[in-house]
């Protein structure tokens, strides 16, 4: 699959070389490399962390540089963690060791300059983060998969919130994953399209409902997610799944608000492991809070809200 | 996701649940008393015995969801089984349980009811340690002077060990009862029915929670003026009394 990746970006590359984009049109090439639990067990060295990043570089970023087009350009993105549902503390415990490692390599590479790119490379480390002062009740929601700034129009009238759209319309992918019984590997698109309680890709008259759905989840001022996320997170304090530091109550909300406004979660997850849009699975936090936030959000680092 | 992985995922949400259970009800129910920031008062017990019921009132979620209760533990036999298996455990562990309520299809006319009760009664006599219990009935023992007079028994049995037995009317009203709430075999809740309903209710001072449902809705303005009636009639405090309560169905339009 990455070879044949490989050799698609290079005819891209080819294409845009030999003059195929036109001067009036921008071209923004964001990666989306997904983190899910076998890529963060594997990237247990700074080696292969390196090694990660650069393949990035090397194969995506760096040929479109060399491009020296004024309209077209690769963005930094850093991966993404995977939907985060099925997580234990030891998963929380080895991407706390990757959040570490990569703020070493970030460190390091003013002196080795290990990518010629990418200065930051702990996910999640360009978000938002709070302080004392302006974290409250009230703070705003991230609003991926909510349809709210961006939707995908697909074949046959469908409209999608969520880039599931895209697995949606490939029926050969989901005839893929079971004729080889992939149930095995962490993120199974079996199980993601499959068995859901929830579709972001839906139907004019269908998309009216969700529409309806996401102006109360997104409602101005709405506390119930603040308000149930800390709660969560306090309570799997007190079970010892995540850092006992969060058994104090601003401390668990600071982390909560720090998810409200942050892209690790998924509300098509959300629904499907809770029930609810607003609910975040425990698995994103024992993910996040067994010491990886402290990696990619610091304590004592600037305050970027307020 | 690897065999392994799952267990251990699973394991942690086992500790999770357990945590939750252990601060939330029964680290309170350790405690004979409890300040104003205990979590006791609000940790009560809730025991649904059964789903079998003598009535198929529209709303329910029983009636609807025929699964939600597992048709293969209906033998009453092993229902009293694991009650008494959980009075063991709560006298076992010494906890003390300030209310515990019965919710279940509507069997309190019946043996298999006053079985319940009298294995309830021979535990609080070994000591069980619950403060009050509370019991949501359709009052269908009013029909019958046996059944009521046992259910008398029983108040003042409990009331004779220091227990409050208390039962709260799911009645809806006599407008809309045979809509909403129709009885199995037909019958039908008459003049004399609510006459005693009310006499009953009244000695005891137990009260009503008719529901306002999707389906009853259209008839309760003068539903609604039949227990204006009544309680003035029997003298009970309407706002205090009747606890009208909304059915939350998802069969709600304009």
């Amino acid at each position: 699959m990455t070879q044949k990746c490989l050799a698609n970006f290079k005819k891209l590359t080819e294409a845009l070389k030999n003059g195929r984009l036109p001067s009036n049109v921008q071209l923004v090439i964001t990666l989306k490399g997904t983190l899910d639990l076998d890529n963060i067990r594997a990237l247990q060295s700074k080696e292969k962390i390196i090694e990660y990043y650069q393949f990035y570089e090397n194969n995506y970023m760096l040929p479109i540089r060399d491009l020296k087009l004024a309209n077209a350009y690769t963005a930094l993105s850093v991966p993404n963690t995977a939907v985060p549902s099925p997580v234990t503390v030891e998963d929380g415990k080895l991407f706390a060791n990757f959040c570490r490692l990569c703020r070493e390599i970030e460190q390091e590479n003013w002196v080795n300059h290990y990518f010629q790119e990418y200065t930051v490379i702990t996910p999640f480390a360009n978000r938002n983060r709070g302080c004392e002062n302006c974290v409250n009740y009230q703070g705003p929601l991230w609003g991926c998969g909510s349809g709210t700034t961006v939707i995908g129009f697909l074949p046959n009238n469908m409209v999608t919130s969520c880039h599931e759209g895209f697995t949606e319309v490939v029926d050969k992918y989901k005839q893929y994953v079971a004729e080889r019984n992939l149930d095995n590997i962490v993120i199974s698109f079996n199980r993601f399209i499959g068995d859901n309680k929830v579709q972001l890709t839906m139907t004019d008259e269908q998309y009216l409902e969700h529409e309806r759905k996401m102006y109360y989840y997104l409602a101005d001022n709405a506390t119930a997610q603040l308000a149930s996320s800390t709660t969560q997170i306090m309570a799997l304090a007190m079970a010892n799944l995540v850092d006992p530091k969060y058994l104090d109550e601003a401390t668990a909300r600071n982390a909560a608000r720090y998810f409200q406004d942050n892209c690790s979660f998924c509300i098509k997850d959300n629904y499907n492991q809770t029930g609810s849009f607003t609910l975040f699975h425990n698995g994103l936090y024992k993910l996040l809070l067994n010491g990886a936030l402290d990696y990619i959000n610091p304590e004592g680092g600037a305050c970027t809200t307020c | 996701m690897l065999n392994q992985d799952k267990q251990n995922y699973q394991a942690e949400e086992t500790q999770l649940l357990k945590t939750i259970l252990n601060y939330r009800f029964f680290n309170p129910w350790s405690y004979d008393m409890c300040d104003q920031y205990s979590l006791k008062n609000d940790a009560n017990l809730e025991i649904y015995i059964t789903n079998v019921c003598n009535q198929h009132c529209s709303y329910c979620y029983l009636t609807q969801f025929p699964d939600l209760y597992p048709s293969d533990c209906l033998d009453q036999e092993l229902l009293l089984h694991n009650l008494q298996l959980l009075y063991d455990w709560i006298l076992e562990k010494d906890y003390s349980i300030p209310k515990v309520e019965f919710f279940s299809g509507e069997i309190w006319h019946t043996e298999f009811g006053w079985k319940i009760l009298d294995l309830t009664l021979q535990y609080l006599h070994k000591g069980l340690k619950f403060n009050m219990f509370l019991i949501a009935s359709n009052f269908s023992f009013i029909f019958d002077d046996i059944a009521r007079n046992k259910i008398n028994y029983y108040i003042r049995a409990f009331k004779n060990c220091g227990h409050d037995l208390i039962f709260s009317c799911s009645c809806d009203g006599a407008i809309i009862e045979q809509e909403s709430r129709p009885t199995n075999n037909g019958q039908i809740r008459d003049e004399k029915y609510w006459q005693t309903l009310f006499e009953f209710c009244k000695v005891h001072k137990f009260w009503f929670h008719p529901m306002i449902s999707a389906k009853n809705v259209h008839a309760w303005i003068e539903n609604y003026d039949w227990w204006e009636s009544q309680c003035k009639k029997y003298n009970f405090h309407m706002k205090q009394c009747v606890n009208m309560l909304e059915v939350r169905n998802n069969d709600w339009d304009q």
